[in-house]
This record gives structure tokens, sequence and C-alpha cells, in this order.
């Protein structure tokens, strides 16, 4: 039954968002990311195999654009947070006040 | 109307371990708690007839991201008093708020427009719906350039990881 | 000759440039000052020997093409009447600027005396010299801008700044009237320049009296006429080379000169009446004023205002030859008094106040020679150029009014004026103060050198002769310039018939005329008439006369020696007469509060409101303030902080979606 995956979808996203919100620490916010686009590609799934035959295809490549896309957004992330870490020896986004107006 | 009982164990375990996931202060035991969550997820994708998606989850996620993450957390060999602080509860609290807001709007719209879908169609799958085949075709077929651009994108990636973290020549 | 045009302007020009940027030193800056007029000089000899010539130096303005487009060449044009003043000019010029040598040696600004003073000639010989209307106003504006750079040469007293500012600013209100003239003249004839108007039908007859309007204010200005004289006698705070050469000889003549080129149009508007009027008025109220002031300058610059009324009589009686000639002999004399009230000033080391003066004549007698003949010029002795040219005027004025007119009358008390006021200057400055012991109240005198006497002796000589030298000549040169021949036939019809007045002004009109018009009438059995015009003439000679031995004896019976009545007059029953007119008919008082307090006024009214209150405040500082409010208003949310921005970022979103399910359910 969708609504059920569609719920886990938003539980998982909500969640993904709370840690982007709520941390401080930049590691752990892109794991938050990572789970926000989990909840994201658990929807996608979800339509896809409502659909089925008219549109599953569909659905599924999606999915894996998104988890290029995300290991892509990984990769680069945490190669800035490194050169982050290099120069500030923090991970702390409280740190990170260079953009103040 | 019964839950697949499969499904809600799944869910419950990739919901809580993503709870557990962005609420450890230590990175090293939230990216164990987010290899629950994957798995748990991998296993809602099997019961969504997609054994294809559910291989490449634990493939990419498990297999590279994660890894990715324990890698560079080793790098950063963060000493727990070098963990950055947390913000305050009420700062937590409404950021919770928040997030519930969220769940809320996306949850509740969708779960009506869902309970609206109901036609059955989820027992109208084609014969080989989560299959390599299934998938392949369409990958290779009309998503053929998507697809070989997603390969550059992921190249640039490696190229912008490789410059980014790439120490300086002092 | 006619390629070397355009070197008697720059020739000064050059000197202007050398002066200004070289700090000479004062020798070789002097030789470099004096060079350009002097040479500019011989080359208007050169020119005037080969009347008329032009040369077009180059392409200056060019807008347009075809019919209506507007073309002005530089182009230099040497007639009779240029001639005449370029002469005048670079003569009296070259006599003034070695006569500066000697009076600035002294002087800080040196070179920049001579700097000023060569650039005053380059403008006046560009005004002069210039075939049209537009190089014509480009001179005019450059010697209006030396006037004023002179004026407040010793800009450093605010006095003297103040007046060089008056003259700009009385100035620029003639400017406009000029410029306002030049667009009617454009519109009238399609050109600005003179040959090709001169023979042009006047047609829209409004058109051409708001032009001659325009321009007689424009004249106004720059001739120090009613209403617009009272920036010359304030212009006395320059140096005396100054007064002598801007504000007596050349440039106040502008205005004359102008009216001369657009005679034809004036002669058909019909302003030459008001012209006469105003020129009449001027000359009879700065006459008066010039009797009572007490600073030897002051006398003379009311005295160039009114002998500046002679002249712009003389072109109202269309006679134009006579206002020429004035401006001639007036250049000779005022010149020369100027200069020779510069000498005394200098020798009493700065002292103007002629009460304080007397008894020069034993210390100072060479000059008190020349300045004595200068005087009796312009008092009008008979035989003195000033005698021969003021004549002329009375007896054209006479003429043109048909008789004894209110002009004539008004402009014959003037030249009774005139000499009574300049035989009281002469009796106050040279001879003994009555009472007084000889005993001197300046212990050493400064006796004029060579190069100050020089010059002044050669202005003497020309003050005395000069009228009637020149009278003849310049008739007959000048006559070219406004068409003898027609004007002589246009005369003799109207010796045909007419009233006996007409007659006897017609007869006078050819009379003035000079060679020429004797062979005219022969040949048509005329000849008797010029006998007729002869005797009015003679008439008016007569007067003349008359009122010069009038105004000398009183004004000898009255300042001569030991001669109190005067002063009882003046401190008795006449006291309130007498500050009336010391105190220049409160003209400027008038002025000040007619014209300047209300735009004052109406300047700070403007100020406050629009320039503090809109534009400083509302404009300027508001959009300051704006755009810093909305900055600091922008600012705040860029804490910098990355979790504050996504926080800010997931409401947005929220924000976004929830206006999406709200929009998107049922």
């Amino acid at each position: 039954m969708i609504s059920n995956y569609l719920v886990l979808s938003a539980a998982l996203f909500a969640v993904g968002a709370f840690g982007v919100l709520a941390r401080r620490n930049l590691l752990i916010m892109l794991m938050s990311v990572e789970l926000m686009l989990n909840g994201v590609n658990v929807a996608l799934l979800a339509f896809a195999r409502h659909w089925g035959s008219a549109g599953g295809q569909h659905g599924q490549v999606f999915v894996i654009m998104v988890m290029g896309v995300a290991a892509a957004e990984v990769a680069v992330g945490l190669a800035i947070l490194i050169a982050v870490f290099r120069n500030k020896k923090t991970v702390d986004t409280g740190d990170l006040g260079s953009m103040k107006g | 109307m019964g839950i697949d009982p499969v499904f809600a164990l799944a869910a419950a375990v990739s919901v809580v371990s993503g709870l557990m996931t962005v609420t450890r202060r230590n990175p090293v035991y939230s990216a164990v708690w987010m290899l629950a969550c994957f798995i748990a997820l991998a296993v809602v994708y099997l019961r969504l007839d997609a054994p294809f998606l559910a291989a490449m989850h634990v493939l990419v996620y498990t297999g590279a991201i994660l890894v990715l993450f324990l890698f560079v957390i080793m790098l950063l060999n963060l000493k727990p008093e070098e963990f950055p602080p947390e913000p305050s509860l009420p700062a937590k609290g409404v950021c919770a708020l928040l997030c519930l807001g969220l769940f809320g709007l996306l949850a509740v719209p969708m779960w009506f427009a869902a309970v609206e879908l109901q036609g059955g169609t989820i027992d109208a799958k084609g014969p080989a719906f989560g299959g390599v085949e299934y998938v392949g075709e369409a990958l290779f077929g009309p998503y053929a350039l998507p697809f070989e651009l997603m390969s550059v994108l992921i190249m640039v990636a490696i190229f912008g990881g490789v410059v980014l973290a790439r120490r300086k020549a002092a | 000759m006619s390629g070397l045009l355009w070197l008697i302007p720059c020739l000064p020009l050059a000197g202007f440039l050398v002066n200004l940027f070289a700090r000479l030193p004062k020798p070789l800056a002097a030789i470099v000052g004096c060079a350009g007029p002097i040479a500019s000089f011989a080359l208007s000899v050169a020119a005037f020997a080969q009347l008329p010539v032009e040369q077009q130096v180059f392409d200056w303005i060019k807008v347009g093409a075809g019919p209506g487009a507007l073309s002005v060449p530089f182009g230099l044009r040497v007639d009779g009447l240029t001639g005449v003043m370029i002469l005048v000019v670079t003569g009296v010029g070259s006599l003034i600027h070695v006569y500066s040598v000697a009076y600035m040696q002294d002087d800080d600004g040196f070179a920049r005396f001579f700097a000023y003073l060569n650039l005053f000639m380059f403008s006046m010989l560009v005004l002069v010299m210039g075939d049209s209307l537009v190089l014509m106003f480009l001179g005019w504006e450059g010697v209006g801008l030396c006037s004023y750079l002179l004026i407040g040469f010793w800009y450093k007293e605010l006095k003297n700044a103040d007046a060089g500012k008056k003259a700009f600013i009385v100035n620029r209100v003639g400017d406009l009237g000029f410029v306002l003239g030049i667009f009617c003249v454009w519109q009238l004839f399609g050109t600005l320049d003179f040959a090709k108007m001169g023979g042009m039908p006047v047609n829209q007859e409004s058109l051409a009296f708001w032009g001659a309007v325009f321009l007689f204010v424009g004249a106004c200005g720059k001739s120090a006429q009613i209403p617009l004289f009272v920036w010359l006698p304030d212009a006395m705070a320059g140096p005396t080379p100054v007064s002598a050469l801007i504000h007596a000889a050349t440039m106040v003549t502008a205005g004359i000169y102008m009216v001369g080129r657009m005679h034809f149009l004036f002669a058909a508007s019909g302003m030459l009446h008001v012209l006469g009027g105003v020129a009449a008025a001027t000359a009879l109220l700065a006459g008066v004023i010039a009797v009572a002031q007490n600073d030897i300058k002051k006398v003379l610059a009311y005295s160039t205002v009114s002998q500046l009324g002679f002249m712009f009589a003389g072109m109202a009686s269309a006679q134009f030859t006579t206002g020429i000639f004035h401006v001639v002999t007036h250049a000779f004399f005022k010149a020369l008094l100027f200069l020779g009230a510069g000498a005394v000033i200098h020798a009493l080391h700065g002292e103007q106040d002629i009460r304080k003066m007397g008894g020069l004549a034993r210390k100072l007698p060479g000059l008190a020679v020349v300045f004595i003949a200068g005087g009796l010029a312009l008092a009008g002795m008979p035989l003195t150029a000033g005698y021969v040219s003021k004549d002329a005027i009375l007896a054209a004025t006479y003429a043109a009014h048909t008789g004894p007119s209110l002009v004539w009358v008004t402009l014959a008390a003037t030249a009774f004026i005139t000499a009574f006021y300049t035989t009281r200057l002469i009796l106050v400055v040279f001879m003994p103060r009555p009472g007084e012991h000889h005993g001197d109240p300046h212990h050493e005198i400064h006796k004029p050198g060579i190069l100050m006497m020089a010059p002044l002796a050669i202005l003497a000589v020309l003050s005395l002769a000069g009228g009637l030298l020149l009278e003849k000549p310049l008739a007959h040169l000048l006559g070219n310039v406004w068409g003898t021949e027609a004007r002589v036939h246009e005369l003799a019809m109207r010796l045909q018939g007419g009233s006996e007045f007409d007659r006897a002004k017609a007869f006078i009109a050819l009379e003035k005329m000079g060679p020429g018009v004797e062979e005219y009438l022969e040949t048509r059995h005329l000849e008797g008439l010029l006998k007729q015009a002869h005797h009015v003439h003679s008439l008016n000679q007569g007067l003349s006369i008359v009122l010069f031995f009038g105004g000398f004896l009183s004004a000898f019976y009255l300042y001569g020696r030991g001669r109190e009545t005067l002063k009882g007059f003046v401190e008795g029953p006449g006291r309130r007469l007498h500050s009336l007119v010391e105190n220049k008919f409160y003209v400027d008082e008038i002025y000040e509060y007619l014209v300047v307090a209300p735009v004052r006024m109406g300047a700070t009214v403007v100020w406050f409101l629009v320039d503090r209150l809109l534009i400083d405040t509302l404009l300027v500082g508001g959009a300051g303030k704006i755009v810093y409010g909305a900055g600091w208003v922008f600012r705040r949310p860029h804490t910098g902080s990355v979790n504050v921005a996504i926080g800010s970022f997931m409401v947005g979103a929220l924000a976004m979606l929830a206006w999406m399910v709200f929009r998107f359910t049922r």
C-alpha cells in the first residue's frame, strides 16, 4: 500500500532535515543530507511501483540518478570538509562565519 | 487493511536508526547507525519488488558513501573534546518543531492523495518490474544520454574532490 | 597684407600666453607685454593703408547644410570703421602699455597685469575686426572677462573683488540682451555676417524692433548707459591704466561701435529715438554726479559715463560719424586724463581724494600741463579735439530733431556741466588750496619718469590737435562705411521741399559729410545750400563756445582761491541737494532695494527650500539614508552562521510547501 511507503519517505526526509538543522557537526550534517535523499528515493520507488508497467521504469531510473548525484555530492562535500578542516581546524559550522554581511 | 509486517519492521528500524544517526555526538556512531538505516531501507526496496535497486542501494550507499564517510572520519581523527558544541535545547526544540511541520506537510497530503489513488495498482505489476533487465532497458534506451552525463558528473566530482582535498604545496 | 591680418589680434594673444605661463623677470615681461600691442599698431597702420582688407582665418562653426545652415568662419574684416577702431585701440593701447611699465613697476602681479592687458587687446581687436556678430560677441565676452579680471586685479581687498563682480554681473544683463539680439538678427536676416546683412531689406518690423531693443540693452551694459551704468564708477577699483584703457578709451565704446555696425537695424526699427533719449539722460545724470565727487577717478569715471552718453547721442542722430569721431577724441583725452590722474595718484603715494590735493602745479609742472590739456579737451575748449567732436554731436542732434529738442537741450546743459566739473577738478588738484601756505602735506613726491610722461605728451598733443586734424579724413573714411552717396542723395531730395527745420537739418547733415559732398552738390547746382548749412552750424559752434566759457568761468568763480560762497551754500541751504548728488542720486541704493534685495531674498528662500531642504536633505541625504537603512535591515539576517542560513532556508521551503499543499489539494 503506497501510503505507508510515502509516510516512511516523509519521515526519513524530516529526520534528515532535523539532522541538518539541529547539528553543528559538518560530518553529521552531510550524513543527514544522505538520509533525506534516501527518503526521496523511497518515495520515487513507491510511485514507480504504484504505476507499475505504466511508469515503473522512469521512477527506477530516477532513483539511480539520485544515487549518482548523491555519490558525487558526498565526494565533493567531504573534500570541501577536509579543505575547511585544514584551514580552520574545525568541523563546527558555528565557526564558519566568513559569509557574515 | 493490514500492514505488511516486514515492511513495518524495516520502516521502524530505518526511522529509528535514522534518528540515532542524526543525534549521535560521535560521527563514528552516526555512521554505524546509518549503516543500519541503509540495510533496513534495502529491505524496504525489496518489499517494493525492486531487487536491482536494493542491490545498487547497498553497493552505492554502504559500499561507497558510507565507507567514504568512515575514511574521512578517520582522516580527521577528531577527539571527543574537538566535537563541535551542540545547539541549546530550545534551539533544538524549534528545529524539531520545524521538522515535525515538514513531516506533517509532506505525509498528510501524500497520505490522503495516495488513499485517493487506491486503484489497487500496487498489484498490477509487470512480470519483471524490479529486475536488471527491466531497469537496464530504460537506462540504456531512452535514458542513455542522462546516464552518460551522470558519468561525466561523477568524473567532475572526482576531479573536484582531488583539487579541493589536495594538500596545498606550501 | 590681408594674409597677415590675423596677426593683429594674435600678437597680443601671444604676449598674453607668454606672460601668463612663462614667469619672466619684470623687464622681460614688460618688453613682451608692450611688443605685442606695438607690433599690432604697426600692422594696423599697414592695414589701414590698404582699406578695405579681409581675411578668412579658419572655419569656426558649421551647423547644418543647405538653406538655414549656420556657418561662422573666423573672418576678420577691416573697413573704414574698423580701421579707425583698431588704430585707436592699438595706438592708445600701446601708449597705455608703455605707461603701465612705469606705473606698475613695484607691483607683485606685474607679469599677470600685462598678461590680462594683452588678453584684453586680443579680445577688443577681435570685437572690432570680426566680420560677424558671433565673432563680435566672442570679443565682447572676452573684454568683459578682462574687465572683470583687471578691476579685481588687487583682489586681496574685498572691495576690489566686489567691484569686479559688480561689473561682471551688470554686464551679464547686457550680454543676455546681446545674445537675444543675435538670435533676432539671425531670424531676421538669416546671416550674421555684417557685409551680407547690410545690404538686405528689413522685412519683419517687430522682429527688427526687438532685435534693436536687445542689442541696445547689450550696448547699455557694455557702454554704461542708464540703467546699467552703475558698474563703471565702481570699476575704478582697478589699476589706473586699466581705467584708462578699458573703462575710458576702448572697451566701453564697444557699444557705440556695435550700434555703428548694426546702424541699418537701429535706423530701420526707430530705436534711434530711444537711444537718443537714454543717451542724453545718462549724459546729464552722470555729469551732475561728477560735479560732487571727491575721488579723482570717480570724477573721471562719471565723466566717462557722461561722454558715452554723448557718443550714443551722436549715433542716435543717425550721423554715425559724429559718434565714432567722439569715440576717437574721447579715447585721446580721457586716456590722457586717467593716465594723468594715475600719475597724480602715483606721485601722492596712492592718494585719490582731491580734497587732500592742491598746489600740484608747482610741484609737477609737466604733469599739470598735459593734464590741463586733457581737461580742456574734455571741457570743450574751442579748437581742441573734445570741442570739435562734441560740437559735431550737438549739431547733429540739433539737425536730427529739426531744431532745439529736449535731447539737444539736455546735451547742451551737459556740455556746460562738463566744462564746470572739469575746471573744478583741475583747480582743486593743481591750484593752491585756499588758505594753505603751500605746506607740503606729503614729504616726498614721486616725479613721473619718462616712460610715464612720453605717452602723456603724445596723448596731450592728440587731445589738443587731433580734432581738427582728423575731422575731415574721418568723415570721408567713415562716410564710405555708411554710404555717403546714398545719404547725400537722400538729403538732397529732402532739401527740395519740406519745412525750414527740415532743410536746416539736411544742411547740417550735409555739412558734416565731408569731402565728396561738395562735388556732388556742385554737379547738381546746389552749392548754395552748403553755405546755408555752414551758417546754421556756426550757430551751434557759437553755442558750444558759450557753454564752455560759461562752465569754465563759473567753476573759476566758485572754486578759485579764497571763495567761500560755495562752502556756505553746500553747508547751508544746499546741503540736501549736495548730499543727493554726492551720493550719486542713491542709484546704487535704489538698485539695492529694487533689484538686489528681492533677488537675494528669493535666492535665500530658494536656497533653503530647494537646496537645503529638497536636494540636500530629502534627495541626497534621503537617498543615502534609505540605502543605509535598507542595508541595516538586510544586514541583520546575514549573520554568517551556516545554521541560521539553513534554518531560514528551511522556513522558506516549508512556506512554499505549505502554499503548494493548500493550493493543490482541494
